[in-house]
């Protein structure tokens, strides 16, 4: 760590150094695509258009396929052989991801860019790179419709759908629902319809006109709010929790109208008038889709439960069990044409209810780490590729039709929230202000989904389909790289209320449900059930009926508490251990110095922790990196913890799995001991300062007292080294390394001191 | 049912519960009928028994507390009409206007006072350890030892008693919600 701390002082262009191997892996993978390419074949993530051209190239390949099956072909053994065909599928998609990874380490460090754009942006920018020199070298990736669908969409609502087993978003369920529902028709109909109008106008141009239907299947695939780039870029600006679930809540629940909506005006296409009956059907088939969905989603939530009751014997395949389930609600509900992602989301949500308490503590970590990387890694190979589409599809650009739409969408989405938000205020306790109003309708992201869906329609039905995908691109790229990087300096304007890191205290649980147990009662009192009274009623069902049979030890709500308890007492635990060896040294005569020291000795973020970082280093004007006062207060640690980039975007969702450390009990205990350590060395330094510095002053008969430190290292001869290093603990403002070394003798004496 | 009970309550208690709860006037008219249909006497007032012939009030674990915390400033264990809505209206959401009234009868501190005694039974001030306890057997099923809510107990004293007295003050309590949406959670919609 110190070396890290070194290297940055000294070489401030770290950063580029950091992006050589980003760059490395990016021509490599370019490389091996390049190859996979001529190879003809298309692999799952990259499909290439030129399949008919290259079908020719086969015999040209015929001497490296030879080569590729050595033992099939001519014999004689091969020490090595290039062996490319057999292994281009997986090797793509293993480089694929990987370079994400890489890429996203890349970010990662480069705090200048990510302090101001989301990775999504990013993500894009590279893409767009990427499929640049793809471009360049005439090989086309295009975004694959089924991959996205398929592959990449199901683990990011997983993992989603983990995080919505919350309370916050069961109380605002009602709400969530009439803006995903509601809203979602009514941007529809509207971007719909006034798209045709402007159309009829003449508007666009003499040369392109748009059918009625048209705009109806444009509008309906624009106007839903996308659940990948909402929850990329909400992660990051962490909003207070009921905020955050009103849009990542609607983006993930508006798919069944999406998908309605969409598949309705794809089927009227072919009809020459729409008959009344197909309209009905249409409406019948939303509660078909979304219920449908949810239901499959349920029974398969439900049968994960009833499976894990049996794995005691068995933990290895308690992870395949929740995940391989959770897959299968997805794909049965997609085999049924109902919405896969309202399926999973249900399946998720009845698992982390039920199956989770089933299942040992390390398969649930595992089951948290697998779908945490393995959506992290499909969102930003989402993006990446959407980037890359930007060189890949025909693109026919209609300025009229894309300003329009662009326009359209935007009014159209505060409009929804605003007529939406007060018909919702009317019946909510807690009201949705102005503020996060418009921070909803700012949220409104588009993203890969209206993409897909645009991607999949066929030009011959849809003659404007080329203007289309073209409008769609331009809408997604302005969504996530306008709003989505002004919003986070939105959010800090309009002081929406943030949600803070908050440890559970035992107290808060055991207060919650005595509240609830209140407003339960109050509201019998009164004769009006409302959702207390419901809660309250799902609760007792949960643990007497169905707990029961779903889990092997039912659990209820003293399990809950005495989780909290143990993790708060578990915390306590390590700090005391921490505390109490400290302590014991140097008790004595220090009690003050502990009183210095407690900022660094604090819960969580340890002080040293901060140090080691380099962004306790500021650069001053000059160019030179400073470090920042040893004497910092909790307010300026805090301070430090928020300015630090790293921290603004990762404190809330914990998106890298940053915090989860204190899982991993030797690396905690490791920790602790160099920590340990360094505070020891600190201490004893101060204490040697302090007494050498009493005895500067008794050894000085009264006022002649050296108003500086630095005088009096002039002023004396031996000791001098060990004062330096005290001096640099004074004021660490110069000093190159914060770790002060002592001099044997001083500690020596400052032992027997002591002792006396 | 409405115009039937209506007529029972004079036009200026109304107004004056609504001066003083800032209930509207249909939610008194409404809540007024249950009041009458609680109160199976027919004398104008509500006794212990009444509240608790409720029968989901009967199976709330805190039921009896909550029933005790309407009679708290009534030794004659008997309310009438208005001493009810004075304690209901401690529930009623905050709204824009409330905040230009001094000391509105639902503010965040009336609404913690409240949930403070459900914990202090005897009304000390102070929540004891016993009292504590007594609350956690009351919540709590047979999945947790006497031990393990002992130490929840003291734990939960722990985190709060700043001034180590031992016990939770009025004060500590407040500060160990500091961080809660007590507005939020301690509010009912009072149907119109």
């Amino acid at each position: 760590m110190r070396v890290t701390m070194a290297t940055s002082r000294q070489h401030p262009f770290r950063v580029t150094s950091l992006f050589l191997p980003v760059l490395a892996i990016l021509l490599v993978s370019q490389l091996v695509l390049t190859a996979t390419a001529n190879e003809n074949t298309t692999s799952p993530v990259i499909t290439h258009e030129a399949v008919d051209d290259t079908h020719g190239d086969n015999s040209s390949d015929e001497h490296e396929g030879g080569d590729a099956e050595p033992h099939r072909g001519h014999g004689g053994v091969h020490v090595a052989s290039w062996n490319l065909k057999y292994v281009q599928l997986p090797l793509t998609v293993t480089f694929f991801a990987l370079f994400v990874g890489v890429a996203k380490i890349g970010f990662h460090h480069a705090d200048f860019l990510s302090a101001i754009f989301p990775e999504s942006v990013l993500l894009i920018v590279l893409g767009v790179v990427f499929g640049g020199i793809a471009y360049a070298t005439k090989q086309t990736g295009s975004f694959d419709s089924q991959t996205f669908f398929l592959y990449l969409l199901p683990p990011i609502i997983l993992e989603a759908a983990y995080s919505l087993h919350d309370r916050t978003f069961a109380d605002n369920l009602a709400s969530i629902l009439i803006y995903a529902v509601v809203g979602t028709l009514l941007n529809t109909f509207l971007i719909g319809l006034t798209l045709y109008g402007i159309s009829l106008t003449g508007a666009y141009g003499n040369s392109f006109t748009v059918g009625l239907i048209e705009c109806l299947i444009f509008s309906s695939l624009i106007s839903a709010v996308d659940p990948v780039a909402v929850l990329a870029i909400f992660q990051e600006i962490h909003v207070n929790q009921v905020l955050y679930f009103l849009v990542f809540g609607e983006s993930l629940l508006n798919d069944a109208v999406t998908v309605v909506l969409y598949n309705m005006m794809n089927s009227f296409l072919s009809l020459e008038t729409i008959p009344a009956s197909q309209i009905v059907l249409g409406f019948v088939s939303f509660f078909t889709v979304s219920l449908g969905g949810a239901v499959i989603g349920f029974l398969v939530g439900i049968l994960t439960a009833f499976l894990t009751k049996f794995t005691k014997h068995v933990r290895v395949v308690e992870p395949l069990a929740i995940l391989g389930m959770a897959y299968l609600s997805y794909l049965l509900a997609e085999l049924f044409h109902f919405s896969g992602i309202i399926s999973i989301i249900c399946c998720g949500l009845a698992q982390a209810e039920y199956a989770f308490d089933n299942i040992s503590r390390k398969s649930s970590t595992t089951v948290t780490y697998f779908t945490k990387m393995l959506s992290t890694t499909t969102e930003s190979i989402i993006f990446l590729l959407l980037g890359q589409t930007l060189w890949a599809e025909k693109h026919q650009w209609n300025t009229g039709f894309v300003l329009c739409t662009l326009l359209f969408i935007f009014v159209y989405r505060v409009f929804g929230v605003v007529v939406i938000t007060f018909v919702v205020n009317k019946f909510r306790i807690g009201k949705i202000n102005k503020e996060e109003q418009f921070i909803m309708s700012y949220g409104g992201l588009r993203g890969a989904v209206a993409f897909s869906l645009v991607a999949t329609l066929l030009p011959e039905d849809v003659p404007a389909r080329n203007v289309f995908v073209t409008t769609t691109l331009v809408v997604i790229l302005v969504t996530v790289f306008v709003q989505g990087t002004t919003i986070k300096p939105l959010v800090k304007l309009f002081r929406i209320k943030r949600s803070g890191q908050e440890d559970p205290t035992v107290a808060l649980a055991i207060h919650q449900t005595v509240i609830d147990y209140v407003m339960a009662g109050i509201e019998e009192v009164i004769g009006h059930k409302g959702h207390n009274y419901v809660r309250m009623w799902i609760e007792k069902m949960n643990t007497h009926y169905i707990k029961k049979y779903l889990q092997r030890n039912p659990t209820s709500w003293e399990d809950e508490v005495m989780k909290t308890f143990e993790k708060v007492t578990n915390h306590d635990h390590h700090n005391h251990i921490f505390k109490l060896s400290r302590g014991e040294e140097c008790r004595k005569n220090s009690e003050t110095e502990i009183e210095k020291f407690k900022p660094m000795l604090t819960r969580g973020d340890s002080y040293f922790d901060s140090i080691r970082r380099r962004h306790t280093f500021k650069k001053t004007p000059g160019g030179e990196y400073m470090a920042i006062s040893d004497k910092a207060t909790p307010a300026d640690v805090a301070g430090i913890m928020k300015k630090n980039p790293r921290n603004a975007l990762h404190e809330k969702y914990d998106k890298n799995l940053l915090n989860d450390d204190c899982q991993d009990l030797p690396l905690l205990m490791r920790q602790r001991s160099t920590e340990h350590v360094l505070a020891q060395e600190r201490i004893t330094a101060m204490r040697a300062a302090n007494k050498w510095r009493r005895a500067v002053r008794s050894s000085k008969s009264g006022g002649n007292v050296p108003a500086t430190i630095a005088e009096e290292n002039e002023r004396k001869g031996d000791r001098e080294q060990g004062e330096e290093d005290i001096v640099f603990l004074e004021d660490e403002g110069k000093s190159k390394e914060p770790i002060v070394k002592i001099e044997p003798e001083i500690i020596g004496n400052d032992d027997a001191d002591t002792n006396v | 049912m409405g115009s039937r009970t209506s007529s029972l309550l004079q036009a200026e208690e109304i107004e004056q519960i609504q001066k003083e709860t800032g209930f509207s006037k249909r939610q008194i008219v409404r809540l007024y009928s249950r009041f009458t249909s609680l109160d199976k006497s027919d004398n104008g007032c509500l006794s212990r028994e009444d509240l608790l012939r409720i029968p989901e009030l009967a199976i709330n674990p805190l039921g009896d507390r909550i029933i005790h915390a309407f009679f708290m400033d009534n030794p004659e264990s008997k309310i009438n009409f208005r001493q009810f809505m004075s304690t209901l209206s401690l529930f009623r959401p905050i709204k824009s206007h409330d905040k230009d009234i001094e000391n509105p009868c639902n503010s965040r501190d009336n609404k913690l006072k409240f949930a403070f005694r459900m914990y202090d039974l005897d009304n000390s001030g102070m929540v004891t350890r016993e009292e504590l306890l007594v609350i956690l057997q009351m919540m709590v099923g047979s999945n947790i030892t006497e031990e393990q809510l002992g130490s929840i107990a003291d734990r939960t004293i722990a985190e709060a008693d700043e001034d180590n007295s031992g016990a939770i003050s009025y004060e500590n309590f407040v500060k160990a919600l500091q961080r809660a949406d007590v507005e939020q959670m301690m509010s009912i919609r009072f149907l119109n």
